[in-house]
């Protein structure tokens, strides 16, 4: 293993093929059978050094309970009924692609060894987890996403005003929030940072004014566009991370016009997501709170694009080209682009947005791709790890790496592919004989298909329960975290609570704030791709890294919010109100 | 003669591909004139007007100037047929009065423009793209690719740009001939569709261009040495040139398989690939089954073996004898209904049908 164990560096590591070049392809007479060529002491020879006893035994439940020797079972039987051998060969694949290899009724495995792998032919399919993806990924439209509850409280025009007379009565601000869900009742990072800005106001005993569409949808809504119904108009209504009922866009502008007299000074309106809400509302929301200006997050990048991760057909991340460039005529995402970016477009034009980037890697792409009218950008932080103790060698660091203390590796979070599952699924097939590993997953609820030979750990991170995750990671004392996102993450608070735990987090450099966050603190590495990735494990690097980590020792303690709109500094341009109307944006808090 | 004509040449089974070309052929060239060659009738129900939306041209066989019209068709499957009217539509767009005729596979979508084309043909007459352009040096690979050209042509036929004038003509008319006498799918006499025969054209005609953009044509017979890329200005490149057009040949069938084979370690492939299945499926009647067509069975409904076509077309008496022979109610199906070992019910003659 060529890696230098540094911690905190970009790493160029040899591809998969090199990897697989460990076989000496030999001549070999493809007339030979299955059978006869298990009693072939030479083909023998050949196969054993790439079968993958315990991955077969992992897949095949039937070899497992009986008596039979895993190797002898897929000579004999195991090949000719297309059982894999090992995690990177198909052996199906190789069948359906290779007629000839049909025809001489040869072992298919010994075959690609032999003659396969010299003449070019592929051991399994290219791209799998993607082409996956890319057969499930139908455009937002197709994609409704959730219904109002049917048990939902309902405000009339008369308790909503009683409502948000009496919360306007005793506070000293006021601001309204929107996002895309109701962040009190589902798990995510966006979820959780709205809630540290909730909790941030009203600790400086300001009231937040959440909203959220009732039916939640991927993409903007206008009425009359297919689908939309009544339910459409309805949005989510939280007051201060308490869930208060649905009401209506039109009904909250009535009551906000009505109330104007009552507004406090301090006034604000702040944007972290607005899939699902419609524009038009919004704009008029924004002007009944006579603001100067307003707060428009990047937590993700659905300003420049529906595909809010900017992962062109959920598989390659795209940069934002221009809209109506041919990458976004063959992308699920194109044909809705042009009138995403049309209503945004609105939106921005009426509402002076102070545009807040959470990384600079997250500005960047803003800089680079959005095309939006704005007053001022800026980058702020979500959080800080706050350390407050050192990881040292707890559980024999030096003997980390042996079966009996094997190195903890986690995958954190919801098992999607833009969060890197399917590479994180690669790597867990690929060192499943390796006993020198455990995997983990931690997540806030089961996957659809468990990764065999990983444990699954439910934790669910909520306003009441921030520090959950890092608890979860330090009582199961992981190693390392993978965080194998092919797009330029915003910030990622999997990454920040996975070094707040004490573990060191393994990134692609394509993963924007993850990487550099990886590079500044030098809490972990940064390889080239997930082949590497790969032979990090393969080759038992990983082991001697994390022996070296622990050696080194490793700073460890809890996640800070740094108060997001709460603590936001407006250079030169203080979120005022109108002209006529009162000062709205409280003195800047210095984070 | 001014301006160019674009034309395809499909049945309805075929629509959404040929509205696929058809939106992304606008997109590239607004100002071009789009033929649509349809070698079929529409189900019952299904106006042909609305299906044929937006093709400025719509010709039918009867608009081809074809003696026997029914007779001739006959003696050809679906691919046959589709491929067989191309040199006479040729010559149809040319007396039109069309400067420049273009033919594009119904399965081709046009992604950049093909300006490069249009250049050529300043200077050439006639435009070809060979199936590849650079050669492949494992042997397994060339037994997918230039092994098959030698059998099936060294030029694809997707594609084929004529200027309108004393050059391209002669070369019009000689293809029509060559394509009424004989276009089918018969590799062991050395005939392939329309497509052998454009082997000899460099050596026959003047004025001939083999076009070696690594841009065009990109389907899995080339794949092999072309590398697609999708830039961050939203371009598609192929080997560091513009997409122009790409041939999705075969999608749900053999052209997986070679996609599989080929694609390399390139997403951006699957990435068009599985773009063309959505665009496809979006435009394509789901009234109209997929094996659909209107010459592919006689006039009851019956589907039409291809051992009977091989009949019909290898005897001169038959072709002789009858004038129409899809009509259920005619001679040559009373005929066949009685030498027919098996009867000629919709489960006797429900064979699959070639192409």
């Amino acid at each position: 293993m060529s890696i230098a164990l540094v911690r905190g560096i970009r790493s160029t590591r040899p591809g998969f093929a090199e990897l697989m070049q460990t076989q000496a392809a030999a001549n070999a007479d493809t007339s030979l059978s299955v059978a006869a060529a298990s009693d072939d002491i030479s083909i023998r020879a050949q196969v054993a050094p790439e079968f993958d006893a315990a991955y077969y035994l992992e897949c095949n439940e039937d070899v497992r309970l009986s008596s039979m020797d895993p190797f002898e079972h897929f000579l004999l039987h195991g090949a000719a009924e297309l059982r894999n051998p090992n995690a990177w060969f198909d052996i199906g694949f190789y069948v359906r692609n290779n007629a000839d290899v049909v025809d001489a009724d040869v072992n298919p495995f010994w075959h690609y060894l032999t003659r396969g792998k010299r003449e070019g032919r592929r051991p399994a399919r290219q791209h799998q987890a993607e082409r996956a993806t890319l057969a499930q990924a139908r455009p937002p439209i197709d994609r409704w996403v959730g219904a109002p509850p049917d048990d939902a409280h309902r405000h009339t025009l008369n308790t909503l005003r009683d409502l948000v007379a009496d919360q306007l009565s005793h506070t000293s601000g006021l601001t309204l929030s929107v996002s895309h869900d109701r962040y009190t009742h589902s798990v995510g990072g966006v979820q959780i940072l709205v809630s540290d800005e909730q909790m941030a106001f009203n600790r400086r005993n300001e009231t937040y004014l959440h909203i959220a569409p009732a039916a939640a949808r991927l993409m903007l809504v206008c009425p009359g566009q297919a689908g939309v119904g009544r339910e459409q108009f309805l949005i989510h209504l939280t007051i201060d991370g308490i869930y208060s009922g649905l009401t209506s866009y039109d009904d909250l502008i009535q009551v906000f016009a009505e109330l104007a007299p009552d507004m406090p000074r301090v006034r604000r309106f702040v944007v972290h997501c607005l899939l699902g809400h419609q524009v038009d509302p919004l704009i008029v929301l924004y002007s009944s709170l006579r603001l100067a200006a307003a707060v428009f997050w990047i937590n993700d990048y659905e300003a420049i694009c529906v595909g809010y991760n900017l992962l062109r057909n959920n598989v390659a991340f795209c940069g934002g080209p221009p809209a109506g460039s041919l990458a976004c005529r063959i992308c699920i995402y194109g044909d809705d682009r042009q009138d995403h970016l049309a209503q945004l477009g609105r939106l921005f034009s009426a509402v002076p947005f102070h545009v807040v980037a959470p990384s600079h890697a997250a500005l960047a792409v803003w800089c680079a791709a959005a095309r939006l009218p704005h007053v001022s950008v800026q980058v702020h932080e979500y959080a800080m790890v706050r350390c407050t103790a050192v990881r040292h060698s707890l559980i024999g660091a030096t003997q980390r790496g042996t079966p009996d203390n094997p190195v903890r590796i986690a995958f954190v979070g919801y098992a999607t592919p833009n969060k890197g599952w399917p590479a994180f699924a690669q790597i867990a097939a690929a060192i499943s004989g390796l006993d020198c590993y455990r995997l983990f997953h931690f997540t806030a609820m089961p996957t659809e298909a468990p990764l065999p030979g990983v444990e699954v750990v439910l934790t669910k991170v909520g306003p009441n329960t921030r520090g959950a995750m890092i608890d979860a990671l330090v009582a199961a004392s992981i190693d390392l975290v993978l965080v194998l996102s092919t797009w330029p993450e915003t910030f990622c608070l999997v990454a920040y609570e996975a070094v707040a735990s004490g573990a060191d987090v393994i990134a692609l450099p394509e993963s924007g704030n993850v990487a550099d966050m990886v590079l500044a603190s030098g809490r972990g590495l940064v390889l080239s791709d997930t082949a590497s990735v790969v032979e990090f494990f393969t080759s038992e690097a990983a082991v001697k890294y994390v022996r070296m980590c622990g050696d080194q020792g490793s700073p460890m303690g809890h996640l800070e919010s740094r108060g997001m709109t709460a603590t936001l500094v407006i250079p030169d341009a203080p979120l005022g109100v109108a002209p006529d109307a009162p000062p709205a944006m409280a003195a800047p808090t210095a984070a | 003669m001014t301006g160019v004509c674009c034309y395809t040449s499909f049945t309805y089974a075929y629509l959404g591909r040929a509205r696929t070309l058809l939106v992304t052929l606008r997109e590239a060239h607004p100002d071009w004139t789009v033929c649509a060659v349809v070698i079929d009738e529409p189900p019952p129900g299904e106006p042909n007007a609305e299906l044929l939306a937006g093709f400025d041209v719509v010709l039918r066989l009867d608009d081809l100037s074809i003696p026997r019209a029914r007779a001739w068709l006959f003696k050809h499957d679906i691919v046959e047929a589709c491929t067989a009217v191309k040199a006479a539509a040729m010559l149809h767009l040319m007396e039109a009065g069309y400067a420049t005729i273009i033919y594009l596979d119904p399965d081709i979508a046009v992604f950049h423009p093909l300006d490069n084309i249009l250049a050529a043909l300043d200077h050439a007459a006639i435009v070809l793209t060979p199936h590849q352009t650079s050669p492949n040096r494992n042997f397994r690979v060339m037994q997918d690719n230039e092994l098959a050209s030698l059998r099936f042509g060294a030029y694809n036929l997707g594609i084929i740009a004529v200027r309108n004038n004393g050059l391209g003509r002669s070369f019009a008319e000689w293809w029509a001939a060559q394509l009424h006498r004989a276009c089918y799918d018969d590799t062991a006499t050395g005939l392939f569709t329309d497509q052998r025969y454009i082997d000899l054209v460099p050596g026959l005609f003047d004025g001939v261009m083999i076009m070696r953009d690594p841009g065009c044509n990109v389907a899995s017979w080339n794949l092999s040495t072309r590398r697609l890329a999708i830039g961050a200005d939203g371009g598609i490149r192929v080997n560091d040139a513009p997409l122009r057009f790409m041939h999705f040949t075969k999608i749900n069938s053999v052209g997986d398989v070679m996609i599989d084979r080929y694609a390399g370690d390139s997403i951006e492939v699957f990435e068009l690939w599985s773009w063309y299945r959505r665009q496809v499926a979006r435009e394509q009647p789901t009234t109209i089954a997929e094996d659909y067509w209107h010459y592919g069975a006689f006039s009851n409904g019956v589907t039409i073996p291809r051992e009977i076509r091989l009949l019909y077309r290898e005897s001169r008496d038959h072709r002789a004898a009858f004038d129409n022979p899809f009509d259920a109610n005619g001679p040559f199906y009373a005929w066949l209904s009685q030498v027919q070992e098996t009867p000629l019910t919709v489960d006797a003659m429900s064979a699959p049908r070639s192409g």
